[in-house]
Formats: C-alpha cells, sequence, structure tokens
C-alpha cells in the first residue's frame, strides 16, 4: 500500500488550511505537531487536540525525541502529517528526510526583513539557505493548499540578490 | 460592561460589526482584530494580549470566526485568565445578542451562553418550515 508521509512547515501548525485542505485530501488519519515550545506546553497541546476531528490521532514530539523515535513511528502509521513550526525546526531533522516525504512550506509569517515568496510564505536569508541546501537532496513544494500548484524553488537562491 | 472582541479570518469581523451596528446603532467597549495571510500571528496575540487587559475589569467575551481556524485558537490561548470567555462560529444574531444583552448579563462566561443559545436558533434550513 501506498504510505503518504507529509511534513509540513506552517507557524499556524493546525488550522482551516491543515483540517479543510491536507487532512481531508489525503485523507490523513495521523498527525504529530514537532515543536519544543508546545510539547511541554500543556494548554497549547489541550487547543490543537481538540480542534482535530475526531477520526484523527494527534501525537506531540519535542524536535530531537521526533528525531530519535522517528523510524518506529513511521513503520506504525499508513498516512501521516508531521507539522513544524519553522524552517529551522525542519532543518533539524534533515537527516530522517527521504525521497518518501512530501516537504511542504505552508505559512511562514512575514516579519522584517523577509522575502516575499508566496502570499503565506515569507523567509529570511538563513531559511532560504537552509531550504536551498534541502532542496538540493529532496523535492520541496511551496504551496498552503494541496490542489494549488507548488510555486518553483530552483533558482531560488536568486531571492538573495536583490 | 462585558467587552466584546471580534477576531476573525480576513475582514469578517469589522464587516460584521458595521452591520450589527446598522440594525441596533453604534456600540461601546467593542473592538476587532483580524488574521490576515501571512500574517504573524505573535503580533496578533500581542494584540490581543493588550485588547483583554483594556477589558480586564469587567471581562471580555471573544467572538471567533471558526472553531479550530487559527484565530480561534490564538484565543483559546487565554481561557485560563479570569474573566476571559471565548465564541467560536460567531454569526450576526448572536452578536447583536450578545450586544443587546451586556447591560444586563455582567458575567462573560453567562452573556456568551446567552448569545450561542441564539446564535444556534438563528440557523435554519427555510425548507424544514414548511414540513412542519
Amino acid at each position: 500500500m501506498n504510505k503518504k508521509i507529509i511534513f509540513r512547515v506552517d507557524d499556524r501548525l493546525i488550522h482551516g488550511q491543515v483540517i479543510e485542505g491536507w487532512i481531508k485530501y489525503y485523507k490523513i488519519n495521523d498527525i504529530i505537531i514537532v515543536s519544543d515550545r508546545i510539547c511541554s506546553d500543556y494548554l497549547q497541546k489541550m487547543i490543537y487536540s481538540s480542534i482535530l476531528p475526531a477520526s484523527c490521532t494527534l501525537q506531540f514530539y519535542c524536535v530531537d525525541d521526533f528525531i530519535k523515535n522517528y523510524r518506529e513511528i513511521s513503520s506504525t502509521k499508513n498516512s501521516l502529517l508531521v507539522l513544524f513550526e519553522s524552517v529551522n525546526d525542519l532543518y533539524r531533522v534533515r537527516d530522517i528526510l527521504n525521497d518518501n516525504i512530501f516537504v511542504n512550506i505552508g505559512c511562514v509569517a512575514s516579519r522584517e526583513h523577509k522575502i516575499e515568496i508566496t502570499d503565506t510564505v515569507f523567509l529570511d536569508k538563513e531559511e532560504v539557505l537552509k531550504l536551498s541546501e534541502l532542496r538540493d537532496r529532496f523535492n520541496i513544494f511551496v504551496k498552503k493548499l494541496p490542489w494549488e500548484t507548488a510555486v518553483e524553488i530552483k533558482n531560488f537562491i536568486n531571492f538573495l540578490e536583490d | 460592561m462585558v467587552g466584546v472582541i471580534l477576531l476573525t479570518h480576513g475582514s469578517l469581523g469589522i464587516e460584521l460589526l458595521k452591520t450589527s451596528e446598522m440594525i441596533i446603532g453604534k456600540q461601546d467597549k467593542v473592538d476587532f482584530l483580524s488574521v490576515q495571510s501571512g500574517a504573524s500571528l505573535g503580533d496578533l496575540a500581542g494584540d490581543l494580549d493588550r485588547l483583554i487587559n483594556k477589558y480586564k475589569s469587567d471581562g471580555v467575551l471573544i467572538l471567533t470566526d471558526m472553531f479550530g481556524g487559527s484565530p480561534s485558537n490564538i484565543a483559546m490561548a487565554y481561557l485560563e485568565k479570569n474573566k476571559v470567555d471565548i465564541i467560536t462560529g460567531v454569526n450576526l444574531p448572536m452578536l447583536i445578542k450578545t450586544f443587546s444583552m451586556r447591560k444586563d448579563i455582567k458575567n462573560p462566561q453567562e452573556l456568551g451562553r446567552a448569545a450561542i443559545q441564539t446564535g444556534k436558533e438563528s440557523i435554519i434550513l427555510a425548507g424544514d418550515l414548511m414540513n412542519k
């Protein structure tokens, strides 16, 4: 059976785009939030657990624990959506990435000195460099919803020249 | 009087407010916040923080547009605070009820209960009226 594993960077984690878009489109049953900020925050865990459809399971991991346990986690799931809050957290797990994982950059909020990649993705120089490095080894799709066309990032590094 | 914060995607909140004021007149102690595509939720949480503080003496009822959406997720982080409650799935009858009951109901949670009852009752499938 074809396994669907999606790693998504989204600083809003679980919200409308994820529930109405990714989870339904790919019929995802298992979701994991990987965040050092949330893995020990009872209230945030309660909030995200309460908003998922009843058919889904949700687990929380700190980044290092996720890396340590990923092989075991992924072996038991048929479909899996892993949510990261930042490009930096995705970069931290780069050693477990492989070609079977669909890597998606969905929402990274605008802040000062950010480069606009799409209407929901704004990256700083360091993030562009990290994604460029990952893109050389894996396919990375920049889009907020599954049925959209991904933004081409082959010449990504050109964003830095202005 | 309990404060009201409309916290929604896009311009839904301000338009709901304008429409309700068209019907029942200008309202005091009400603010709106909007989550735009690409906007930083951290900045928004800061704005929400300031507004909740502004209303801390009488408490505040936050109305969000959709349970599970990011406006609602941000608001829920304030549930542990005193005199703060949140309604998800705001509609116009609910908002009007909230405004008109504020003078009588001093507690955000009780105000919220009254408002959602009106909100729910306002949702019908009109065709069902014919089958009665």
